[in-house]
């Protein structure tokens, strides 16, 4: 073979990773030709066990592995291989093979590799049941890349849906937040018209101080004075106006008008910017709650329900209250800066040299300022989030702390929290109150180099009083924005991280995208097809492998299994509360993901081992799916469900409000009104989660007839502990740590004597001695 | 008929595990052995007892008290018994045994942070870890950094890799003050 020939071809299978070219010689020494590999993947993790690169590669004949240096680790004739799995360890993986010689740990990876190990051990794995006869068909090579990258910036993306942060988020937080104002544009354009002659208008009280000083006042001093010509045209015409008396009048007028027309602008700028400030913030709340609801269930498998009710209230509002005083404030001390800086120059440029002195000390200080507290305020803000999750914590499970009497240890894991708070919180004002006052200092620099300046040319002659007066007001109005700006910025970063935060959450990938191609299915028959179905919640610990199940419409399927099987999961897959890692679930022939969700959601019920009853009546409660239910449909349902005869009993029968969370329903008739809630819903796929737990003999009797009357005609899958629910079930479906092993009637499967034989007979064991249990004590 | 049900049932209760079975075993460590076949298989001898291939050693405290209680098990389901303390293995036993757990345990400890960049949300982390250097990236610190108190830090990466800061507070003091400033 010459090395012409070893040319770089596409392995046969696909390409996971592209071999680098240090592998080539490495090739050229096993007599390899590129043409020969099937694939090859790259792992993280050396052999040793520290980061590194690693290579598996597969060829026809073999499977190897390659070192970064190019030398190579393992052999193995793939006639050899018995077997192949990715093993899970802590925070990474093991690929694991069976060969002849005995098992050997192939190569390791981190969990970031553990998709495409996973993948390449179930695709070996099948392929080699499927040589050695143990399997009809040949696996299928259905390798997804999951792009991690953005497509047009090469960034990095947290996850699949998430679009490119540098891409879209190229706006500041801050020019998102305006972009919520386009729908008031109007508004939005007086109001800024209304800070901008709201600015003009505060500049002409000082240049009326310097008239009153220099051109009126001094008139009835010394003659000397009216030798000096007046600096400005108005003072001319002010000392022309006599007597000095009507002068004086004249411009108390002029001052007065000033007042009161600033005093009114101010009025409709702040009304205006309540109206705005408002409007955005309420729009972002809806926003944010809108999406809160739309996002994936993962989004809060994430998070503690502490943190998101926190997010949506605390950081809104905080927004708003930014909006409220401090944007506008921001902006009209904004203008201010730079019109009267404009001012100052005009006046007399010397001395306005002066006081740009101080403004890089107070530039400098605030940005390093504006830095230190946002990143303190931020780790405040965290503590206090940990507080209110602790409290959280412990008031929901109050009496359990009663019970075991714990309540002085809760209130002293509720004291170190809210210590840490406290430090934390302190900490931040510290800085604030060492830092804050310096900076002040430096603002008030300004003012003292011009008195001394100043001073310096009204001794000189070459200044008047009234310039230099209404050069210090003048002043005091140009710091002024300098000397809140500090304030502000710590108001502002408060605000910003809290916007950041609700962005954050608007920026979840929500649960479906509908890209066009969507199915629309208002009318599903419930047919439910698994096919080499693979999910888990992390998609490198699979719960649930490689399901295979084909259910008919109208078929009532028992999900049997020991707790923590993959029964529940399989569930969440049905509701579509996630998406498979691999396979496919199918209604109705289409394949889940490309249902549309309000179609889907429409037609799936479900009655869950604690049903959840939202505040409100009965009633309400019945017609939660559809709200416009006429009164004889909810009695249908309540009757349906037997419901209606403790219905009946209550004093304000199906006006009877529930309260939070149903608390004042005992649990079997929580659990009839969902069933209730469920009929009136009419889905065509139903599922029961328990339905029957934790009730007496006689209610369950109850729920079980109702349930009964519920599955008719339905695809129902079912959960329960207790086999004895399942009687009516079609078929039972047996699930033993995530693979379905069992599936047929009772009666076949306790002929096969297998797991579903074995469950059965544990129960009945239970049962017995519950019964001779009962039998004692009489 | 009550009668028969109430046999029935007696027998079935005494057919019951008994209670030793729901007490923990401890191992003697100097009953004990651990040796590798010929290509690594890790191998367990209880003296006196059965000797087990391919034995599983986890952690009962992975984060508290990594270096005792360690449970060995023949497999996933089936443990054999707990040792309290691996120190007393003869050397060659306590080398597997360390072996075996570093390959369970991977997630690797961060020593020293070089440098921890921030771009659009997203924070890279360049540092040092017991597993070498690394690079990585973490969005949304709310989400991703978990504290352990009092100060133990989990860092997980857009890959899904965890990081471990066992006490960041103990960390020099350049790395203490990027944490300061990021977290």
């Amino acid at each position: 073979m010459s090395e012409e020939q070893n040319e770089r071809t596409e392995p046969q299978r696909g390409t996971i990773d592209e071999l680098p070219p240090f592998i080539d010689k490495t090739l050229k020494s096993l007599e390899i030709r590129f043409d020969q590999i099937r694939f090859a993947v790259r792992s993280d993790v050396s052999s040793s066990g520290v980061f590194g690169e690693e290579w598996f590669v597969m060829t026809d004949a073999a499977v190897f592995t390659v070192a970064g240096n190019g030398t190579v680790i393992h052999f193995i004739p793939y006639k050899n291989v018995l077997g192949i799995r990715a093993e899970v360890v802590i925070d990474a993986g093991v690929l694991v093979l069976e060969s002849r010689e005995g098992t050997v740990d192939l190569i390791r990876y981190s969990n970031g590799c553990a998709a495409k190990f996973g993948f390449v051990a179930r695709f070996i794995g099948d392929e080699i049941e499927h040589r050695d006869g143990k399997r009809d068909e040949a696996p299928i090579w259905d390798y997804k890349v999951e792009e991690q990258v953005c497509a047009s910036c090469g960034l990095l993306l947290p996850d699949e849906f998430s679009p490119c942060p540098a891409c879209t988020k190229k706006h500041k937080v801050m020019l998102r937040i305006l972009t919520y104002l386009k729908p008031y544009r109007t508004k939005a354009l007086f109001f800024i018209s209304f800070v901008i002659v709201g600015t003009l208008i505060s500049l002409v009280p000082p240049y009326f101080t310097r008239i009153l000083i220099d051109d009126i006042l001094r008139l009835n001093e010394a003659a000397a004075a009216a030798q000096v010509p007046s600096e400005t045209r108005l003072g001319t015409l002010f000392r022309s106006i006599q007597p000095v008396t009507t002068a004086l009048a004249i411009a108390a007028g002029c001052l007065l008008a000033t007042m009161v027309i600033s005093g009114i602008v101010t009025i409709f700028q702040q009304r205006l910017g309540a109206w705005l400030t408002f409007r955005v913030a309420a729009k972002i709340r809806a926003h944010v709650y809108q999406h809160l609801h739309n996002l994936s269930i993962r989004f809060f498998d994430k998070r503690k329900t502490g943190t998101v009710i926190s997010h949506v209230t605390e950081d809104s509002e905080r927004l708003q209250d930014f909006l409220l005083d401090g944007l506008s404030f921001l902006a009209v001390e904004f203008l201010k800066f730079f019109g009267i800086g404009a001012v100052l120059f005009l006046m007399n440029w010397k001395l306005a040299c002066f006081i740009l002195i101080p403004i890089p000390i107070i530039v400098l200080g605030a940005g390093w300022f504006w830095k230190m507290v946002h990143s303190l305020w931020h780790r405040a803000w965290r503590r206090r989030s940990k507080l209110f999750d602790v409290v959280n914590d412990s008031v929901s499970g109050i009496r359990v702390v009663r019970a075991f009497g714990r309540q002085r240890d809760e209130v002293e894991r509720f004291d170190a929290s809210n210590i840490d708070a406290r430090d934390y919180e302190t900490h931040a004002e510290l800085i604030w109150a060492t830092y804050y006052p310096p900076l002040m200092f430096a603002v008030q620099l300004g003012t003292l180099i011009i008195w001394y300046v100043g001073g310096l040319d009204i001794l000189g002659g070459t200044m008047t009083l009234g310039t230099l007066m209404a050069f210090q007001s003048y002043l005091m109005m140009f710091y002024e924005p300098l000397r809140y700006i500090s304030p502000l910025i710590n108001y502002a970063s408060r605000a910003m991280t809290a916007a950041e935060r609700l962005f954050e959450v608007i920026d979840s990938p929500p649960e479906q995208l509908d890209d066009g191609t969507l199915e629309a299915m208002p009318n599903i028959t419930g047919e439910v097809r698994f096919h080499n179905m693979t999910f888990g919640y992390d998609s490198h610990k699979p719960v649930l492998k490689d399901i295979n199940l084909h259910v008919k419409p109208g078929e009532m399927i028992g999900l049997v299994g020991h707790s923590g099987a993959g029964k529940s999961t399989l569930i969440n897959l049905i509701c579509r509360f996630y998406t498979p890692d691999a396979g496919r679930l199918e209604i109705d022939g289409v394949e889940i993901e490309k249902i549309q969700l309000g179609d889907l959601r429409r037609q799936i019920g479900v009655v869950l081992q604690e049903p959840y009853l939202f505040s409100g009546t009965i009633a309400e409660n019945i017609a939660y799916a559809h709200p416009d239910a006429t009164m004889e449909e909810i009695l249908t349902a309540a009757k349906a469900a037997n419901a209606h005869e403790f219905i009946v009993k209550f004093p304000d029968g199906y006006d009877t409000e529930v309260g939070e969370r149903g608390g004042r329903l005992s649990g079997g008739e929580r659990q009839r009104i969902s069933i209730a809630r469920a009929i009136l819903h009419n889905p065509r796929i139903l599922i029961l989660d328990e339905a029957t737990s934790s009730v007496d003999v006689e209610t369950e009797k109850k729920i079980q007839q109702a349930i009964d009357r519920l599955v008719k005609n339905r695809t129902t899958f079912a959960i329960a502990h207790r086999l004895s629910t399942l009687r009516n079930a079609n078929r039972l479906f047996v699930i033993e740590k995530g693979r379905g092993v069992e599936c047929g009637s009772h009666e076949e499967l306790m002929a096969e004597k297998g797991i579903y034989y074995k469950l059965v007979e544990t129960q009945r064991e239970a049962a017995n001695i519950r019964a001779a249990a009962q039998a004692v004590e009489r | 008929m009550e009668n028969s049900d109430k046999i029935v049932a007696v027998e079935t209760a005494q057919e019951m595990p008994t209670a030793d079975d729901f007490t923990p075993r401890y191992l003697d460590a100097a009953k004990l052995r651990l040796t590798r076949s010929p290509v690594g298989t890790p191998r367990l001898e209880i003296q006196g007892e059965v000797c087990h291939l391919r034995v599983i050693a986890r952690r009962l405290m992975p984060l508290s008290n990594p270096e005792r209680y360690i449970s060995l098990a023949a497999d996933e389901d089936t443990e054999l018994g707990i040792l309290v303390e691996p120190a007393q293995l003869d050397a060659e036993s306590r080398r597997i045994l360390n072996e075996e757990l570093h390959r369970r345990y991977f997630t690797p400890v961060i020593e020293k942070i070089y440098r921890v960049k921030e771009q659009f949300g997203i924070h890279e982390w360049e540092v040092k870890t017991a597993r070498g250097r690394v690079t990585f990236s973490v969005r949304g610190l709310n989400q991703n950094v978990k504290q352990v108190p009092p100060a133990r830090l989990f860092i997980t990466d857009v890959r899904g890799n965890r990081y471990d800061i066992p006490d960041y507070q103990k960390l020099d003091a350049p790395s203490f003050q990027l944490i300061q400033r990021h977290l």
